[in-house]
């Protein structure tokens, strides 16, 4: 019998039985509209995270402190205060490779206007800071060279933090709030940038780095002007590798370290932070990817179920199919192939679901969904290796049937 | 050389440890355009002959040749391909699939035996139009009467040029007048010169043959002509 045929024959058997044929594929339904979901959930985490990294810009080296340590113990990546202004100038100065070396320093304080507080990251800088970052002043204008030279109490203020203290209406240039207490003028408002992984990018306000250490930080006793970090970006991005070197050569030099002395400082490039959003992503998408494995197997053994259950209704014609020459492999490619046009028309029903499904989500939560056809053609294998793998068994037991008992049933 | 020969067939089933002995040395010519009846009370092991001879079953000792060719040792595949090719089936609760229509139903053996689309489509149109179903082919089963089921199942027997029409009980789902019409059927075939073996326990039906072979105890007590064999020329 031609395979056309069988499934004709097969397709036959589940409209006749429409309700037990829907209930049955109900499961590989969801199971495969889920894997599409929530992998192009997962997807689109990712490619969403690209390019936020990407839009710092592709040349950019980030500098950190190294881990404090107290006899032994490590604080942590970081937390020393090993980097100090006067690294930061000579970076600026000696690395050939590099454009901009721009300092940074941050801590959690509070902001407060007319009675709204929110605690928030204040990132005391440079001017240079805003071409680094590729991050600009949307309305006013961003901390300038005369504010840092005049020590001038302004500030920039990030999305978040307007939504926060100022109300709907209220416009936040020209209005002062107070930062640890201390009033600074609004200059300008930052453009969105949204939230990156766990980090809100509009949680922010900046003020100049000479203001911040005269009223907000104050300087640290041993170093003198600590930073909290140090961006750089490099003149070209094949210069990456080189400006990395020479880095690492000034900081050593100024911090007098000497092999086999560890580095007191570290270096990120955005290949760094690339690779390492990309290992979380990959975790998150196999997270939901297996979560959505787990109903696709729940929907296999729901198909196996009504396998086993057709199988034993029908002994009577199976019996009759051998009585007028059904072979053994007759009546097995028949039942096979009927659980897995089943599992098809679930898995196409399901992908349909899939596609719909995903732009909702998207639609609705705001997340990139991205759906890759990876997904839509592994979710086709899937199906067809369920209703394979699902209906043999039952197959089976139908082509093993005797024919004299089976032509007995009822 | 006869169609059917049997040599001393046994079967015999273990029911629990009690060894049942269902046929008990059964010895049986049938030759090629005989009408035979087989006839038994229940459990005479009537059925189970039946089950030999449509090869639907194997003796456990004894030989068993339809059409000159060994039966005993051979697969289920091949138990199958004898079935499809050469033994017409027809039972008394006729076994016509539900869902298919007359036509589809009497082209099923022939698609198990690989003949084209078309080819099938023709040879059952043909031999539906034979039973006198030409205006009924496209009717499903539960459209049908009793006696239209039965002749869809006749006509499926006789699809793929069988040598051998077995019958079980054919008659013992409707009533006496399409009974009639029934054996008046077989009675054309065989007159057309196919050989029939049909199982029953009512004489009626059994003294259309003409030959009854009684069975009782899986042995044969009785092989007789009957009044029908003696009337046809």
């Amino acid at each position: 019998m031609g395979l056309f045929e069988l499934i004709g024959i097969a397709w036959q058997g589940i409209v006749d039985n429409k309700m037990r044929s829907i209930l049955t594929v109900t499961g590989i339904v969801i199971g495969i509209a889920a894997v599409i979901i929530l992998l192009a959930i997962g997807k689109g985490a990712e490619a969403e995270t690209n390019k936020q990294i990407q839009a710092l810009g592709s040349n950019l080296i980030y500098i950190q402190p190294g881990a404090a340590s107290t006899s032994s113990i490590s604080a942590g990546q970081g937390s020393a205060a090993t980097l100090t202004l006067d690294d930061c100038n000579a970076i600026q100065e000696v690395c050939p490779s590099v454009e901009d070396a721009v300092p940074v320093y941050t801590s959690q304080f509070q902001v407060q206007y007319s009675g709204q507080n929110t605690s928030t990251r204040i990132t005391a800088t440079e001017p240079a800071f805003a071409e680094v970052r590729n991050f600009h002043a949307a309305r006013g204008r961003f901390i300038s060279q005369a504010d840092l030279d005049s020590y001038s109490r302004v500030c920039v203020l990030g999305d978040t933090v307007v939504e926060n203290i100022f109300g709907d209406g209220v416009h936040p240039v020209g209005k002062s709030v107070l930062i640890r207490g201390e009033l600074f003028q609004v200059v300008g408002v930052m453009e969105h940038k949204g939230v990156n992984g766990f980090q809100d990018n509009d949680d922010i306000v900046i003020v100049p780095l000479s203001t911040g250490y005269n009223c907000l930080f104050g300087t640290n006793a041993s170093t003198g002007k600590s930073v909290k970090n140090i961006l750089v970006s490099v003149k070209d991005a094949d210069e990456v590798t080189p400006a990395e070197f020479q880095i690492t050569n000034v900081l050593r030099l100024r911090h007098h370290i000497v092999p086999p002395n560890g580095d007191d400082f570290t270096l990120r490039t955005q290949a760094d932070l690339l690779e390492t959003a990309q290992s979380v992503n990959k975790v998150f998408t196999m997270l939901l990817g297996a979560t959505a494995g787990i109903s696709l197997l729940v929907g296999g053994i729901g198909i196996m179920n009504i396998m086993l259950v057709s199988v034993s209704e029908r002994t009577r014609e199976i019996g009759i199919r051998k009585a007028i020459g059904a072979r053994y492999s007759d009546i097995l490619s028949q039942f096979v192939i009927e659980a897995i046009v089943l599992s098809i028309s679930g898995g196409a029903v399901g992908i349909i679901l899939g596609l719909v499904g995903s732009n909702l989500v998207g639609h609705f939560s705001g997340w990139t969904t991205v759906v890759t056809p990876f997904s839509v053609v592994l979710s086709f294998i899937v199906s067809i290796a369920i209703g394979l793998f699902f209906g043999i068994y039952p197959a089976r037991s139908a082509a093993k049937l005797d024919p004299i008992i089976a032509l007995r049933a009822d | 050389m006869p169609l059917i020969e049997l040599k001393d067939v046994k079967k015999i089933y273990t029911l629990g440890s009690e060894p049942v002995r269902a046929l008990d040395g059964i010895n049986l010519n049938v030759e090629t355009g005989e009408y035979v009846a087989i006839m038994g009370a229940s459990g005479s092991g009537k059925s189970t002959l039946m089950h030999i001879i449509g090869c639907l079953d194997r003796p456990t000792s004894g030989e068993y040749f339809l059409a000159e060719k060994t039966v005993q040792n051979r697969t289920e595949d091949e138990l199958a391909a004898i079935r499809n090719s050469t033994i017409g089936f027809i039972f008394q609760q006729f076994n016509l699939l539900p869902q298919m229509s007359a036509l589809n139903n009497v082209m099923l053996p022939l698609t198990y035996a690989g003949m084209s689309l078309e080819n099938r489509r023709n040879r059952a149109e043909h031999v539906l139009t034979l039973v006198g179903l030409g205006s009924r082919m496209q009717h499903k089963p539960n459209e049908l009467s009793g006696g239209q089921q039965q002749r869809v199942s006749i006509a499926r027997a006789l699809a793929n040029h069988p040598k051998l029409l077995l019958a079980d009980e054919p008659t013992g789902a409707l009533d006496s007048h399409t009974a009639l019409e029934l054996m008046n059927l077989i009675d054309e075939l065989v007159a057309d010169g196919m050989t029939v073996c049909v199982v029953t326990h009512d004489p009626e039906t059994a003294n259309r043959a003409k030959r009854i072979i009684k069975v009782k105890d899986g042995l044969i007590i009785g092989d007789e002509k009957t009044a029908a064999h003696t009337k046809t020329p």
